[in-house]
């Protein structure tokens, strides 16, 4: 044996290996989907100007405007109601309030295009739309002679206990602290929750839940720690010196369902992929998206 | 009258007044390695040796003349006068040393009434042409008609389109569940210690089942009973070395055979900054002991164990949070087999197996963690008998019996302090077939065998399940099952059948029909088959498998057997066929069921098959030509889809040529449609604000998609060629050497591992993508034997 060959050999394979695994453009020519009505909605108990619809619908896949395009001229309907013995619902008309396309200077940011509002919030907020616990809530959309539903449900919140900081670290700019969060999961199994917050100081004139912070890797059922008291330490940093709302949001189960998919829809590439479709909420043709009912319970904290 | 009466029972019946004796035949290769499947001409008379190299065949006194012939051997023959009950140990001179380049592949299609076959030896596997020096069995089979890869470096094998858990994959009759290193880049079967691997795509006997679509079985050799022998290699990611000898001179003998990659040391040397901490290997032994206790009794025992090893280590804390995982898995196979010759006529193989697979891995996220095991263990035995009762009738029965234990996911989560423990329960289950089957002629030319497996399953406890709703929501509810106590029960019969007709001029025609059933699913949602999918077995809510396949073909050899010409076309029904729904959490879920949606499949084809067996230039040309699909109520709004893997058009060439002495030269080129694949159709964004500290709006963009798997990857083609060099070919020193270079992917074809689409919304850039894993790949490696 030739020991120097061998050697040669294996750095040039070292060489060979280092090569390997590339990636070059590739034009791919998707095919066109039918066009698709999107429907974002949401009602919560504690924060009256976050109950509205937003309402768009999609694009061709290589359109770089990246823009919510939106769907003008609906008539949107959201209507209070029970769900009696035998699972059937009573809507209460009395209830009904019309969400009318906003565009009001007291919306932080201005105008979102697409957005729905019960614009009585701006004028006269005790009258204005608002979610209560243990009550259904129906959803309907009138658009270019089609129609959809969606009801939701305000499930009983589960009651934040406390907010600590700690697990101090370093980031390229701040020095950042991470929350630790107390409450008891109710002793029924099947409850599921959201988790999100707003920081004051990143918050100041954002607007809509697309802008505030969440953590989609907490645990989102009680499937392995019902009727357990629960401390969870989330991963995200805040800045020292900050004030934090935390908002521990309690949701039915097919609205977990959606928002589990979406988190898997948006994070969904690599070559182990597999397309995921949202588990959408909203009856009708062609239409995705999720009435979301959310019971709020909020800690805030200043960050040490 | 009376006179007549004799006169005619003398004409009709000449052998009646002949005296007969048993002949048998004992057929081995130089290093008494048994030659499976010889075939034996005895008095221009054609019969074939068993896998053992045995076969026992009654015979008229006097004169006989006897011709025993395997693909890759040169022919015996001799003359003798047969005039007592006689053993004949024939021994076949391979032609590996003046050739070099035999190929075998089911040389005996014409004559043998199993169809759809093909085997390919360990000679021929060294030959081909290979990916960073490492010789692959169950990746060479892909080069053959009808049985796929899932694309580049894909673990998946599946054959006539059924699914990668749809192969029973035997390592000397041991099941193999996971039969992968390198996340599928390489096989667990080393090629130094195998002698050939063979693969059954259709009409498949009643002593194999449990699983739809093939058996893929791998058998290693035997060691050298005479003396000492080692051998080994050197390649660019591992080595291997394999120790064989006698144990008791003549009698009995080991081989052990272990290797190892040095992946990451090879790639620390070309970029330590980007490998630093992180680290993968694998390493495996394969062992082999055989004991003949006499000349009627044998026993062999083989083991294998193999781990593969992951880690990495990020240790960029800019964001506070560190990221580590880590994973080790692997199987232990054992298995005992004890064969025995009863008598002439009657044989029987006692078998008792063990095998373990086994998955650990730790992840730390910042303040969250990770850990995850799971595994299954099986205790197996079989009982297989053979009756020879005459050259025209052949018996075969058998029972088996395996004992299963999963362990679907057992670990637990954190986030800081919080602790989620699972509590996913172990599963157990008997499953037992019972087959019985004849092999006759019912004439000259006419040869039927027929066959009926039953088999049965049930899942038993002790465990506990929990119990959902239809929204899979829990109950509150939880189901216990004490220990052996009926939790699913099936039994299915699986009838087998198949015919030759012989025509003339070394030509046949073969029908088959196969029901086969799988009691076993492989839990997976993604593309490639990871160590982390989970085996689960049937239930009250997952039903078995069962298949239905019909095959028809003609086989021809040519100019004298040089060439072998062969035509297939099969139509494959699956039922109950498994998929998870899109994003389905298989981890730590005890809610597995309801992840699942369940369906049908179909496929139907025509393979082409053309072989040259002989001479300078060998090789094979392969070609099938399919379709493959699948209709499930939940996917694609109930219409048929193609499956992932339906390749229209399937194409192989395989060419040998010996150069000289010193030179040989391998060339493959494969070609084959793309697979098809699910891409989106449009995109629309949610969970729309606004930042009031960037001042726009955020959203997130979200993929719409329409048909299912309506989308075709480019085709895949390449050319790999090799060259083998032997230095000294007619040295007579104990220490002989030869080197092959390969060039894997020579005119370096990007064939996309996977294609995606990169969207950069800041830049505003949509752009395709496709990664490639190997380009143009040299690679050497120096073998050895002393």
């Amino acid at each position: 044996m030739n020991g120097r060959l061998l050697i040669r050999s294996i750095l040039f394979s070292a060489w060979v290996i280092g090569c390997l695994s590339c990636e070059r453009d590739f034009n791919i020519a998707l095919k066109k989907g039918p066009e698709q009505l999107v429907v974002e909605a949401y009602i919560n108990n504690e924060l009256p100007l976050y109950n509205y619809v937003i309402l768009t619908h999609g694009q061709e896949y290589f359109d770089t405007s990246f823009t919510n395009i939106p769907v003008a001229g609906a008539i949107v309907t959201i209507t209070e109601g029970i769900m009696l013995g035998d699972g059937s619902y009573q809507w209460d008309a009395s209830t009904r309030k019309h969400l009318t396309e906003a565009e009001s200077p007291q919306i932080p940011g201005g105008r979102i295009p697409g957005l729905y509002m019960d614009t009585t919030v701006f004028n006269n907020p005790a009258q204005a739309l608002n979610g209560r616990v243990g009550k259904h809530y129906l959803l309907e959309i009138e658009t270019k002679g089609n129609r959809y539903t969606a009801t939701t449900f305000l499930p009983p919140p589960v009651e934040l206990d406390s907010v600590t900081s700690g697990h101090h670290f370093m980031d390229s700019i701040y020095e950042k602290a991470r929350l630790t969060i107390y409450f008891k999961d109710p002793d029924t199994i099947g409850n599921t929750q959201l988790y999100y917050w707003r920081i004051n100081y990143h918050h100041g004139n954002s607007f809509g839940w697309g802008a505030f912070g969440n953590n989609r890797y907490l645990p989102g059922t009680d499937d392995l720690v019902n009727g357990e008291y629960l401390q969870l330490t989330p991963n995200n940093g805040f800045p020292v010196g900050d004030t934090v709302h935390f908002h521990l949001v309690s949701v039915e189960r097919k609205v977990y369902n959606f928002w589990d998919s979406y988190n898997k829809a948006r994070d969904n590439s690599g070559p182990f992929a597999t397309p995921v479709k949202l588990a959408s909420t909203v009856e009708g043709s062609n239409v995705v998206g999720c009435f979301s009912g959310f019971s709020l319970s909020t800690k805030s904290i200043l960050v040490k | 009258m009376r006179y007549a009466f004799w006169i005619l029972l003398v004409l009709v019946c000449p052998a009646c007044f002949a005296q007969h004796h048993t002949l048998t035949l004992l057929i081995t290769d130089s290093l008494s390695n048994p030659v499976s499947n010889a075939t034996v001409r005895i008095n221009k008379k054609e019969s074939l040796a068993d896998s053992t190299g045995k076969i026992t065949v009654r015979l008229i006194r006097g004169e006989t003349e006897l011709v025993v012939s395997s693909v890759n051997y040169y022919p015996y023959r001799v003359s003798f006068d047969l005039t007592a009950d006689s053993l004949l140990h024939v021994m076949l001179r391979s032609r590996e040393s003046l050739l070099g380049n035999v190929i075998v592949t089911a040389s005996r299609n014409v004559n043998r009434n199993q169809m759809s076959i093909h085997k390919i030896d360990v000679g021929q596997l060294q030959k081909l042409p290979v990916v960073l020096g490492e010789v692959d069995p169950l990746k060479s089979i892909t080069l053959l008609p009808g049985i796929k890869n899932g694309g580049e470096a894909s673990a998946g094998i599946y054959v006539r389109g059924g699914g990668p858990d749809q192969n029973l994959v035997l390592l000397d009759g041991i099941p193999v569940y996971n039969p992968n290193h390198l996340l599928g880049f390489f096989s667990i079967f080393n090629g130094e210690a195998i002698r050939d691997i063979e693969v059954l795509k259709g009409g498949i006997p009643a002593e194999y089942g449990g699983r739809l679509s093939s058996v893929i079985a791998v058998t290693t050799r035997d060691g050298n009973k005479d003396s000492l022998k080692g051998s080994g290699g050197i390649g660019i990611i591992s080595s291997r070395l394999s120790l064989e000898g006698p144990l008791i001179k003549g009698k009995s003998s080991f081989i052990i055979s272990a290797r190892r990659t040095y992946i990451d040391q090879v790639a620390r040397l070309v970029a330590h900054d980007r490998v630093g901490n992180n680290g993968y290997f694998f390493g495996d032994i394969n062992a082999r002991l055989d004991f003949v206790i006499n000349k009627n009794n044998k026993l062999d025992f083989t083991f294998y164990t193999g781990q593969d090893d992951f880690s990495f280590v990020d240790d960029d804390d800019n964001d506070g949070r560190d990221r580590r995982f880590g994973a080790t898995w692997g199987n232990t196979l054992t298995g005992l087999t004890w064969k025995q010759q009863i008598n002439k006529k009657l044989k029987q193989e006692l078998s008792a197996v063990y095998n373990f697979f086994n998955l650990d891995s730790r992840i730390v996220y910042g303040t969250n963690g990770f850990q995850f095991s799971s595994g299954l263990t099986d205790y197996h035995v079989h009982n297989d008998w053979t009756y020879t009762a005459s050259n025209w009738l052949k018996w075969k029965w058998g029972l088996h019996y395996t004992w299963h234990t999963f362990r679907p996911g057992a670990g637990s989560s954190n986030s800081g302090v919080q602790e989620f423990k699972s509590v996913i329960q172990d599963q157990h289950a008997h499953e037992a077939a019972a087959y019985v089957s004849t092999d006759i002629n019912l004439l000259p030319e006419l040869n039927m065998i027929a066959g009926l497996r039953y088999s049965y399953f049930n899942q038993v406890g002790p465990t506990e399940q929990v119990v959902y709703d239809e929204a899979g929501v829990p109950t509150g509810e939880v189901i216990s099952y004490k220990r052996g106590e009926s939790i699913a029960r099936y039994h299915y019969p699986e009838p087998r059948f198949s015919l030759l007709y012989k025509l003339k001029q070394q030509a046949s025609i073969k029908l088959s029909y196969t029901r086969t059933a799988q009691y076993l699913h492989l839990a997976t949602t993604s593309a490639a088959t990871f160590p982390g999918d989970l085996w689960i077995p049937s239930s009250k809510l997952v039903e078995p498998a069962i298949a239905h396949q019909v095959a028809a073909g003609y086989f021809r050899n040519i100019a004298n057997g040089q060439y072998e010409v062969s035509i297939e076309a099969y139509y494959k029904t699956m039922s109950r066929q498994l998929e998870f729904k899109p994003g389905a959490r298989l981890l730590l879920n005890q809610n597995l069921e309801g992840e699942m949606i369940f369906g049908t499949g179909k496929a139907y084809g025509v393979e082409l098959f053309l072989q040259k067996k002989t001479g300078r230039l060998t090789g094979w040309i392969g070609y099938t030509l399919s379709r493959t699909e699948r209709t499930f109520p939940d996917m694609n709004e109930g219409k048929p889809f193609p499956y992932r893997y339906d390749r229209t058009h399937d194409l192989s060439v395989v060419g040998n040529y010996y150069i000289s002495p010193k030179w040989q030269f391998s060339g493959v080129f494969v070609y084959g449609t793309g697979n098809a694949v699910t891409m989106p159709t449009g995109r629309f964004v949610y969970r729309v604000g606004y930042d009031g500290l960037a001042e726009k709006p955020v959203f997130t963009s979200i993929n719409q998609y329409d048909k299912v798997n309506d989308y075709r990857m480019p085709a895949y083609h390449r050319l790999d060629i090799a060259f083998t060099y032997t230095p000294q070919p007619n040295s007579t020193k104990r220490f002989k050497s030869n080197w092959n270079f390969s060039i894997y992917n020579l005119y370096s074809r990007f064939n996309p591992y996977f294609i995606y689409i990169k969207v950069e919304e800041d830049e505003r850039i949509i752009q395709g993508k496709k990664v490639f894993l190997f380009p143009i790949t040299p690679s050497v490696t120096w073998n050895f034997k002393f």
